[in-house]
């Protein structure tokens, strides 16, 4: 998985592209995160468009990052849902824990 | 009549039992009903009944059976139901605390006449206060299985002899062994008398107050033992909470035995070496207080070989780096003895344990995993032929906090239960490795059925059959079907796989849960919010455990909750379908999650399919998935066939659409049918 930093207004966006499963990607996602937050974020976007497949381990890392960033004083939100990721976090019914944005300039709006 | 009263038919025969449930409810009272005397006190505890009727279990037990509950409940109206012939009878029922009489056959006046007569006494208990919850004792039968039996005041006798509360033939135990006095809370052991004694902690008693966790034996240090708790039976079945917190001493000694509980039903039903051994040091480390722990495990070459290091954590550690002494694990391998290490910094004038201490450690418990190859019936005893397959061991910074008799025993069972699990663990995982060459799906699922709960069971109501297509590489799914305490029917299904999180460890979960629940009559939803609870207490943030369960009755009333798993599919004959979605988030990763029931009437011929996301993701060669409207559409063509017919169909049309494409999950699907005529259609 990739995952590129940019910054917009106040807001720090994570685009990530790939797989989010068990192994390599959740660390890094969890690493990104983290180093994200120790830098200061308060405002965090996940822009997770580019992904093209999770697993319940990708699943749980997002609830993770999402916690962690609570407890920096931190929000984080996110971006660009695909079809599949929405399904299984529909099923698991953990799409109410986030808010979830299709729209970039809505979500940076929000914070 | 204007009021309505909950009215409990206690001891009741089957003909009067219906004629009295059908009378009563006509006129709107909540009915229960209990089977006997010890039944009835367990439902009188678990809720509000205004009115008693009770037949005694013969003649000879009236009285004694009827004073059981007025001493438990001096307030609740009793009416002694009784054939006429026993009118010598009658006067000591009054005087035993029965409040009204009525005679068999039961007819409908004689019940309204004394409905009428309790009524007064009905609304004079109105104000009495609610009672506490009684205190327990925890005990295993000859058999081996786990009882629990309630402490009620003023006096609970134990003994021999039929009168008592807790009847317990063991050798050594007296006709009135020992009893328990209770009185504001306050809870007394009182040895009566009793040959071969009574002892509280390994020591002999005449008579000492009760704390939470106290191991009570009767008849000497290899007598029965049980173990005294009071308090919140839930939390304590389900309590996984740190160890050093800040919970009094005497409490230990329950937990070590409710943990223990716990991974012995575990035990029974891991089939995966490395989820075994995990449990067996975390249960070890939970048990002895300890902040590290790993097994050994002699391997076919005869040498020891470090198997599974874990922290207090519950996260596994690398052994390469896991510095630890290095005589005490082979020294207890080579001796087949256990070594209890409190405070290194003690010395010990015939061991020189410099080297440990300067790691830091100051403590060490290390016992060895036997197996036996002769069971002996008794439980306590062993026979000679004990071969040591490897070590136990946990070690800790600090002063050892327990090498409390209860501790050092609750260690060592654990590592012979642990012994004979790994034993058949390894024999599963060896004839695995074989069959790994082979890659017949059927044959390694034949293996894991053999571990599985019985796919098949049959009520009068509802026919249940599930298939599971374990996936070596990844874990487990969990799915059991369950009887509820009004003896209905019960099923779950949870995605385990993968999660760090053995399938039978969460059995081990949802069965307490499920005893603890069916004692005090919890709701469904707070009987998961619980397990959900725990299960985020224990975890990391990052894991969950997808899950469902259900309960059925006969009328075809499913009560649910779906916890994040897929929606089971409610099939009907004519080829609609329903999603059973209601319920909450997964399990194990918001401590606070709030779940809700929902509710589905069955009608015959109705089907309920439940299946792990292993049947919608298993993909072809083409990488394609199998997808839902696959499964739909096979159900949809299936509609009228019995349950076996269409989970046959459904296993056989995932395996032709994967061919010879690997399986990466495992694949459960469980069917339900309710009220399938009794030819059977195919």
């Amino acid at each position: 998985m990739k995952i590129d930093i940019r910054t917009v207004r106040d807001v720090t966006i994570l685009d990530c592209s790939g797989k989010i499963t068990l192994g390599e990607e959740t660390i890094s996602l969890r690493n990104t995160a983290m180093s994200v937050l120790q830098g200061g974020a308060k405002k965090v976007l996940l822009n997770l468009a580019g992904i093209t497949y999770i697993d319940s381990a990708g699943v749980g890392e997002l609830v993770r990052t999402f916690v962690t960033a609570g407890n920096n004083g931190a929000k984080l939100k996110l971006l660009g849902l695909t079809g599949k990721l929405r399904e299984v976090l529909t099923i698991t019914k953990l799409l109410t824990v986030f808010e979830v944005f299709d729209n970039e300039t809505a979500a940076v709006l929000s914070f | 009549m204007d009021e309505t009263y909950s009215i409990l038919l206690a001891g009741l025969k089957a003909t009067e039992e219906s004629l009295a449930l059908q009378h009563f409810s006509q006129s709107g009272h909540r009915m229960a009903t209990a089977e006997n005397v010890f039944d009835a006190l367990d439902k009188l505890q678990g809720q509000r009944i205004d009115l008693v009727y009770f037949q005694a279990s013969a003649d000879s037990e009236t009285v004694g059976e009827v004073e059981k509950i007025r001493r438990r409940f001096p307030a609740l109206p009793i009416v002694l139901a009784c054939s006429r012939l026993t009118e010598g009878l009658m006067l000591d029922a009054w005087r035993a605390g029965a409040t009204d009489i009525i005679f068999f056959p039961l007819a409908p006046h004689a019940l309204d006449a004394s409905l009428q007569r309790s009524a007064r006494q009905i609304a004079a208990r109105e104000s009495e206060p609610a009672l506490p919850m009684p205190a327990r004792f925890f005990f295993l039968d000859e058999t081996g299985k786990e009882c629990r039996v309630n402490i009620f005041p003023p006096r609970f006798t134990m003994g021999r002899s039929h009168g008592n509360d807790l009847i317990l033939g063991q050798p050594g135990v007296s006709r009135a062994h020992a009893e328990v006095l209770v009185n504001n809370g306050e809870y007394l052991l009182r040895d009566l008398n009793s040959k071969q004694g009574t002892y509280l902690n390994g020591m002999r008693v005449e008579q000492k107050k009760l704390t939470n966790g106290d191991k009570v034996q009767l008849g000497g240090l290899q007598g029965i033992a049980l173990v005294f708790h009071a308090g919140d039976l839930l939390q304590s079945l389900l309590s996984g909470s740190d160890p050093r917190s800040e919970i009094s001493l005497s409490l230990h000694g329950f937990r070590e035995v409710g943990m223990l509980f716990a991974a012995f039903r575990a035990l029974s039903s891991i089939p995966i070496l490395d989820d075994l051994l995990a449990l067996v040091v975390d249960t070890a480390i939970e048990i002895t207080a300890a902040e590290r722990g790993f097994i050994m495990l002699k391997e076919t070459s005869g040498d020891l070989s470090f198997r599974c290091a874990r922290n207090d954590k519950k996260c596994t550690l690398d052994g390469s780096v896991f510095q630890t002494s290095q005589r005490v694990p082979f020294d207890v391998f080579s001796t087949g003895q256990p070594i209890f290490i409190k405070d290194l910094d003690l010395g010990d004038e015939h061991v020189d344990h410099s080297a440990t201490r300067r790691l830091g450690l100051r403590s060490i418990s290390c016992v060895p995993l036997q197996y036996f190859t002769v069971h002996d019936s008794d439980y306590l005893s062993r026979t000679e032929h004990a071969e040591t397959i490897g070590v136990l061991y946990v070690d800790s910074s600090n002063v050892g906090s327990g090498s409390s008799h209860t501790r050092v025993e609750a260690l060592n069972t654990l590592a012979t239960e642990a012994a004979m699990a790994i034993y058949n663990a390894r024999l599963y995982k060896d004839s695995q490795d074989k069959r790994r060459m082979d890659q017949q799906l059927a044959t390694a699922h034949e293996i894991q059925q053999a571990l599985l709960p019985d796919p098949e069971r049959r009520l009068p109501y509802v026919h249940a059959c599930s298939q599971n297509l374990p996936c070596h590489e990844v874990g487990g799914d969990y799915f059991d079907y369950f009887a509820t305490a009004e003896k209905h029917f019960g099923f779950a299904l949870g995605d385990v796989a993968g999660k760090g999180m053995s399938a039978a460890l969460l059995a081990s979960l949802i069965q307490g849960a499920l005893s603890a629940q069916t004692l005090f009559d919890t709701p469904l939803p707070s009987m998961i919010s619980n397990v959900n609870r725990i299960l985020a207490q224990r975890g990391t943030g990052n894991r969950f455990v997808t899950f469902f369960f259900g309960t059925l009755d006969p009328d075809g009333n499913c009560t649910y909750i779906n916890a994040g798993h897929n929606p089971p599919i409610l099939l009907r004959p004519d080829g609609s379908m329903q999603e059973l979605t209601v319920g909450g988030m997964v399990l194990g990763l918001f401590p606070d999650a709030e779940y809700e029931a929902g509710t589905v009437q069955l009608r015959p011929q109705d089907h309920l399919i439940l299946f792990t996301d292993g049947v919608i993701e298993a993909r072809n060669k083409a990488d394609e998935e199998f997808g839902m409207d696959r499964l739909v559409s096979l159900l949809r063509d299936n509609a009228r066939a019995a349950a076996p017919e269409i989970l046959a169909r459904l296993r056989d049309s995932v395996l032709a659409f994967a061919s010879t494409a690997p399986q990466h999950d495992d694949i459960t699907v469980m069917i339900l049918g309710f009220q399938e005529s009794q030819t059977g259609e195919t």
